[in-house]
């Protein structure tokens, strides 16, 4: 059987398989810890869609929290049971139009997807041509305002208060599998010959170009696809937490994204995976740091709430100041290297002195 | 009549009070090797630059020929246009995909005239599939061709020097030209390595039915391969003709003042 | 003066007053953009962390004066001095082992070194909103024809003038100035002709990081409510009006100050209903700018050598 061959058949086995664990974990395993995996689940695909411009095409983007803001607003203004509505908008009522509007969790999904990536090419047109920290204050600076529309559109957002009464997700398999999906599209898309032309542009953008490779096209292309998965993301955020507000989309969010693809490595789609798994579980572990600590009897002065961002942030640096490539680098964990691992345990091992970069 | 492939008109490039490149006007035929010469900081590679879409020219109009009866004013229009349109090129300083595998560096040079949009190339669709099969079996033709093939997976920045500008080379053949600009293509060669490079640009050009433009300082490749050559001096043209021609001018002779060929 | 009235529903008194909070705000802008501006200039990237030395800066103050119990005007020249030295540390911890790394990672590392000093402001400070202290004449409001200010606004934009007249003194006529000059036309040829470079780029940091504190105190003064996230919005607006001036310029960065300071509190004194959407005029701004002229009103074309 050739390689691409098996590849594929091993890939969907072990999605199979772990979609079973998925089936496991939400009949088994208690609602709490079920919360942390999909959570983990959904920064994984936000990741990833950071990675999209940040890691593969190598535009520093740091407009993801306001993506994100538009996929979980799709869901929390269309997926409200329509009798819960006035409930929530008791301050000023919902937008006429909108009040009867119902639609079903996934496509209010896809939709959030689609208008993030549309108001990602309406953005993208001025602001991808500039470089560097330009387009990370310029998206940065658009993720602010998509916020503050919704915090001021409030027939439509309801504002600063936020829409509660959203239908809750916790189901592991339901988000394993728009994870799966997010992930098999994306990896698609990054192993074709546009992938290709978005790694040129990160390399070498005159290069690229006399390559006949459109620097517009592709710089929006890896945009809009990045605020598509970002929004998709998003929806299931609000969908997780039952309810959405302006505070939660904040720039910092878009922080954790940051680490995540840094920590994975920038240009891996499997090092997203690892940084989001890193991230969501240590953010979640961390969290001992906000509770006052007692060792032997004695509290520790310092452990009180705030703690935790702040070793949060430390590690942040200490990642880009001594770890800058992350554990994958740019690499990504092939089945070769697996099955190898597998046959030759110890082989690894032996060669590590050769290696070289 | 050989057809004129590529000619500028009058073009000037003016960088604040800085005039790079004054009144330039080339003319370069189909299948011809031109070379394009003069002392450091001439304004070569500006002009360059000025054809290739990366400085749009001060002054002045760049006209270039795709094929029999057609013409069409390139001036100012985007690198990545100028390339769809059949004329590539290579870099003084070298600008490969670094990190990428020489395989990759190529295969990425046959995206422009990828018919598939990025949906149809996401999902695998048969169209795509074929046409990326026929991207792989090209490149693999031109590794092979100079003896890249068994470094393919190689980071392009772990070749040895030489090696990258066959590369680089390489790479602008992938993407089907039918103008060739080479910027330096033999910077850094000894003797024996120009010699070659010199006899594989005339293989390319009567293989891939090309025309080629190039900027050089190694004069025995100069005058071994070109057909008529240019030549600048603080961005005015002051000598133009054959090799013998140029040889012999006496503004070309002061101009360089018995430099000789840079290592 | 009627007809201005009649159009804008305005009164000459209340245009004055806005005019005025106009002001003040512009320089405070101009003060903290000329930082971003100072370090883009050597360096060539964004210092994230100026925004939130801007906010350690009012804790200093206010700790200073109400915790401690040191006089005003002793806090104030300590808080200098401390701030300088935090930005100046910043650099060198973050940004100064990176200097030979792609320039993504320096962007990446400013941005932690903020998120760092905003989540210990958190910690260390709470998040709760703390009341800068009011400072004997400066915090009380003057009478002038009619329109009430506050004391401090007189002082602010003539503060920032002797601060930017000082600095272009600095800048223009002195030798250190010659070398912070030749280190943002030049890096490389700088630094071989024999210019320290870490020194002058500690200077370019304490420097800037001084004006930050100065704008600091006097925006604690004029907006007393202290909050760990307090420098994230004028931060992301001076570093715009760094770039409206022209990047690298300081006077540039001055100009783009007032600019953006005065069109935001203008644009609301005229259209209140847009008061929600302040913040985003300064991204406005952005655009207009990146269009018609992208390196800035002041700045020179450069072009990339390829």
């Amino acid at each position: 059987m050739n390689k691409d061959k098996r590849n594929i058949m091993l890939t969907l086995a072990a999605l199979v398989v772990l979609f079973g664990v998925a089936c496991f974990a939400q009949t088994e395993i208690d609602s709490y810890v079920r919360r942390i995996i999909n959570l983990c689940l959904i920064y994984a695909i936000i990741g990833l869609s950071m990675n999209i411009t940040n890691g593969f095409a190598g535009q520093f983007s740091l407009g993801q929290a306001g993506f994100m803001a538009i996929g979980a607003y799709m869901v929390g203004i269309f997926t409200v049971p329509v009798n819960l509505r006035a409930d929530v908008f008791y301050a000023t009522p919902m937008h006429p139009w909108l009040v009867n509007i119902y639609i079903p969790l996934w496509l209010a999904l896809i939709l959030g997807g689609i208008l993030a990536a549309v108001v990602a090419g309406l953005i993208g047109t001025p602001v991808l041509r500039l470089r560097g920290d330009y387009l990370a204050i310029a998206t940065l600076g658009f993720s602010e305002i998509i916020r503050i529309i919704i915090t001021n559109a409030t027939p439509i957002t309801n504002g600063a208060l936020g829409i509660k009464n959203i239908p809750p997700l916790n189901d592991v398999r339901y988000i394993f599998l728009v994870t799966a999906i997010s992930y098999i599209i994306i990896t698609l898309l990054l192993n074709s010959s546009y992938g290709r032309a978005f790694k040129a542009i990160r390399e070498d953008e005159i290069a690229a170009e006399a390559m006949g490779i459109s620097l517009f096209f592709h710089k929006n292309l890896a945009f809009m696809v990045s605020a598509f998965f970002a929004g998709i993301g998003g929806g299931l955020y609000g969908a997780l937490l039952g309810t959405v507000d302006p505070k939660n989309f904040l720039f910092t969010i878009t922080y954790n994204f940051l680490l995540i693809i840094v920590l994975g490595g920038m240009g891996s789609i499997t090092g997203s995976m690892f940084g989001a798994i890193i991230v969501t579980a240590g953010l979640e572990y961390l969290r001992l740091f906000d509770e006052p600590l007692e060792i032997m009897g004695m509290a520790i002065p310092l452990f009180r709430p705030g703690l935790r961002m702040v070793v949060f942030s430390i590690l942040l640096m200490l990642c880009v100041l001594f770890w800058r490539h992350g554990i994958m680098g740019t690499n990504e964990l092939t089945w070769d290297k697996i099955l190898n691992f597998v046959k030759h345990p110890l082989k690894g091992f032996r060669k590590k002195g050769v290696q070289g970069k | 009549m050989i057809r004129t492939v590529l000619r500028t008109e009058h073009v000037t490039m003016q960088f604040g009070g800085v005039i790079a490149v004054n009144d330039l006007n080339i003319v370069v035929k189909e299948h011809e090797i031109i070379a394009l010469i003069g002392p450091n900081g001439a304004g070569k590679t500006t002009a360059f630059n000025d054809i290739t879409g990366v400085y749009m020219p001060t002054n002045g109009r760049v006209i270039y020929s795709p094929r029999e009866g057609e013409e069409v004013d390139i001036t100012g229009k985007k690198p990545s246009e100028i390339a769809k349109m059949g004329i590539a090129r290579t870099f003084q300083n070298i600008r490969l995909f670094k990190d990428l595998s020489v395989y990759e560096n190529v295969l990425i040079a046959k995206h422009l005239h990828l018919k598939s949009n990025f949906v149809s190339a996401t999902f695998r669709l048969p169209g795509y599939k074929k046409e990326e099969e026929a991207m792989r079996a090209d490149v693999e033709k031109l590794l092979k061709e100079v003896n890249l093939w068994d470094v393919r997976n190689e980071k392009a920045s772990s070749l040895p020097y030489g090696k990258q500008r066959y590369l680089e080379i390489v790479r602008a053949l992938a993407t089907g030209p039918k103008l060739l600009l080479l910027d330096e293509p033999a910077a850094g060669m000894n003797p024996k390595e120009t010699s070659e490079l010199t006899d594989f640009i005339r293989q390319i050009r009567d293989q891939f039915d090309l025309t080629i433009f190039m900027i050089e300082h190694h004069m025995d490749l100069v005058m071994e391969i070109s057909d008529r050559i240019y030549v600048l001096d603080f961005g005015t043209t002051i000598a133009s003709g054959d090799p013998t021609a140029i040889q012999n001018n006496e503004r070309v002779i002061k101009a360089y003042l018995g430099e000789d060929e840079d290592a | 003066m009627e007809i201005f009235q009649a159009i804008t529903n305005m009164t000459a008194v209340a245009f004055a007053q806005h005019l005025v909070n106009g002001i003040s705000l512009g320089s405070l802008y101009a003060l903290i953009a000329i930082g971003y501006t100072m370090v883009y200039g050597i360096l060539l990237m964004i210092n994230f962390a100026h925004a939130d030395i801007v906010m350690m800066a009012c804790y200093f103050a206010l700790f200073g004066i109400t915790v401690f119990h040191i006089p005003w005007y002793l806090t104030f020249i300590l808080t200098i001095v401390l701030t300088a030295l935090l930005g100046v540390t910043i650099e060198r911890a973050a940004y100064r082992p990176l200097r030979d790394a792609p320039k993504n990672s320096v962007l990446i590392s400013a941005i932690g070194a903020s998120f760092l000093l905003e989540n210990l402001s958190t910690y260390v400070f709470t998040g709760r909103p703390l009341h800068f202290p009011d400072i004997p004449f400066l915090s009380s409001m003057i009478s002038a024809g009619g329109v009430q200010i506050q004391a401090i606004c007189l002082f602010i934009p003539i503060v920032t003038i002797i601060c930017l007249v000082v600095l272009l003194h600095i800048v223009n006529h002195t030798k250190t100035g010659m070398a912070m000059r030749a280190v943002s036309k030049d890096y490389e040829i700088a630094r071989v002709m024999g210019v320290n470079i870490d020194n002058i780029i500690s200077i370019t940091f304490a420097i800037g990081s001084s004006l930050a504190a100065i704008g600091a105190i006097m925006w604690g003064i004029r907006y007393p409510g202290i909050t760990p996230y307090l420098g994230v919005m004028p931060g992301l607006k001076c570093f715009i009006a760094a770039v409206i001036g022209g990047i690298g310029n300081i006077k540039g960065a001055v100009i783009g100050g007032f600019i953006l300071g005065l069109g935001e509190i203008l644009i609301v004194a005229f259209f209140p209903q847009f008061s929600g959407y302040r913040d985003a005029f300064a991204f406005l701004m952005l655009i207009w700018i990146l269009f018609y002229k992208p390196t800035g009103l002041l700045g020179e074309k450069t072009t990339e050598k390829v």
